[in-house]
């Protein structure tokens, strides 16, 4: 017999290759309530998906058209991997305090990752923005603390506080 | 986010809700062209007053969705509970707070988790202070009685 090859269609099929222990490190938090819904949310997903779109990680993101590439994944220091679209709009919003969805320890990208190398700088940007809200954050619980004591002292003693927390002080002078 | 996301939602729903058949009688979008706004009805957990009732919630998911929380309530006049406002149906529950949510979580998580809370009510962050005083002092039977009360009664509003 003879065969003669008239055409070749070249077909391929690719996935992105993803770490086994991905996704299934224990985190420091412990056994809280959340840590339990957080289980359930994956325990028969038959193939891996990004926690936030709960799309497949070889498919996109929902605002991408093209997988591979064009809508590319990323791997963070906790070992969770998401399209580095989903995360970037995660951690861009400050309800996300710059935290993995998974594990809520502050999501950083993994190091020595190539897939990672491109998107170092921009998250590194991300990751100063909500730094700079978490501090902003923290000190004002610590000016409505002073604030507080400021007044359980003006109960104590007499003195005058207006509503800014600065003490007025017999002689009219402000001590901020 | 967009509407594949819902899609998915809606996929996972159908598929999972099986599972907890003895907790969610329902859980399904108020009309099949809209997946932002649904409905479920939850079954009272056994050993708590709430025990043969079952309860409604109503789910609208934002376009922030699932950056963002869903925004849940029971309906108005019909939840009497510790962490829950009798007059709207508004929750009080840490995850779904902005502050405390997290995208990873779905639908169904939250349904089970506003489940648990009936099961185990927290009086430190009570919307209802009646109930939350009363459990408080372990007035078990005052507790029971008084959930009983408004359950019962809760037609005439
Ligand atoms: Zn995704
Ligand atoms: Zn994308
Ligand atoms: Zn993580």
């Amino acid at each position: 017999m003879k065969v003669e090859v008239k055409k070749v269609h070249c077909v391929f099929s690719w996935s992105w290759h993803i770490p086994k222990n991905a996704g299934t490190i224990e985190s420091g938090l412990g056994e809280d309530a959340i840590g339990d819904i957080h289980g359930m949310v994956h325990e028969d997903d038959e193939e891996d998906v990004c926690g936030i779109c709960r799309a497949s990680f070889n498919r996109t993101c929902p605002n991408c058209k093209f997988p591979g590439d064009g809508c590319p994944l990323v791997i963070g220091e906790c070992q969770h991997n998401f399209h580095v679209h989903c995360i970037y709009e995660w951690l861009d919003t400050s309800t996300s305090r710059g935290l993995c969805p998974m594990c809520r320890q502050l999501f950083q990208l993994k190091k020595g990752v190539s897939i990672n190398d491109s998107h170092i700088e921009r998250f590194r940007e991300l990751a100063i923005k909500r730094q700079q809200e978490q501090n902003e954050f923290e000190s004002n619980l610590d000016d409505d603390a002073a604030i507080a004591r400021a007044i359980a002292e003006q109960e104590d003693t007499g003195r005058n506080v207006d509503n800014q927390g600065d003490i007025i002080m017999d002689q009219d002078l402000v001590v901020r | 986010m967009s509407e594949r996301r819902l899609l998915k939602e809606y996929q996972v729903v159908k598929k999972e809700l099986g599972n907890h058949k003895n907790i969610i009688s329902s859980l399904e979008p108020i009309d099949s062209d809209d997946l932002t706004n649904w409905t479920a009805t939850i079954l009272g957990p056994p050993n708590t007053p709430y025990h043969g009732h079952s309860f409604d919630l109503r789910i609208h998911l934002t376009p922030e969705y699932p950056l963002k929380p869903p925004q849940v309530t029971f309906s108005a006049y019909k939840m009497p509970h510790c962490n829950i406002e009798f007059k709207t149906g508004k929750i009080c529950l840490n995850i779904l707070d902005n502050a405390n949510w997290s995208p990873v979580w779905n639908l169904l998580t939250v349904v089970l988790a506003i489940y648990q809370l009936l099961s185990d009510p927290v009086t430190d962050s009570p919307l209802n202070i009646d109930l939350s005083n009363i459990l408080k002092i372990k007035d078990t039977s005052a507790y029971y009685g008084l959930i009983e009360y408004y359950l019962n009664n809760k037609s005439d509003k």
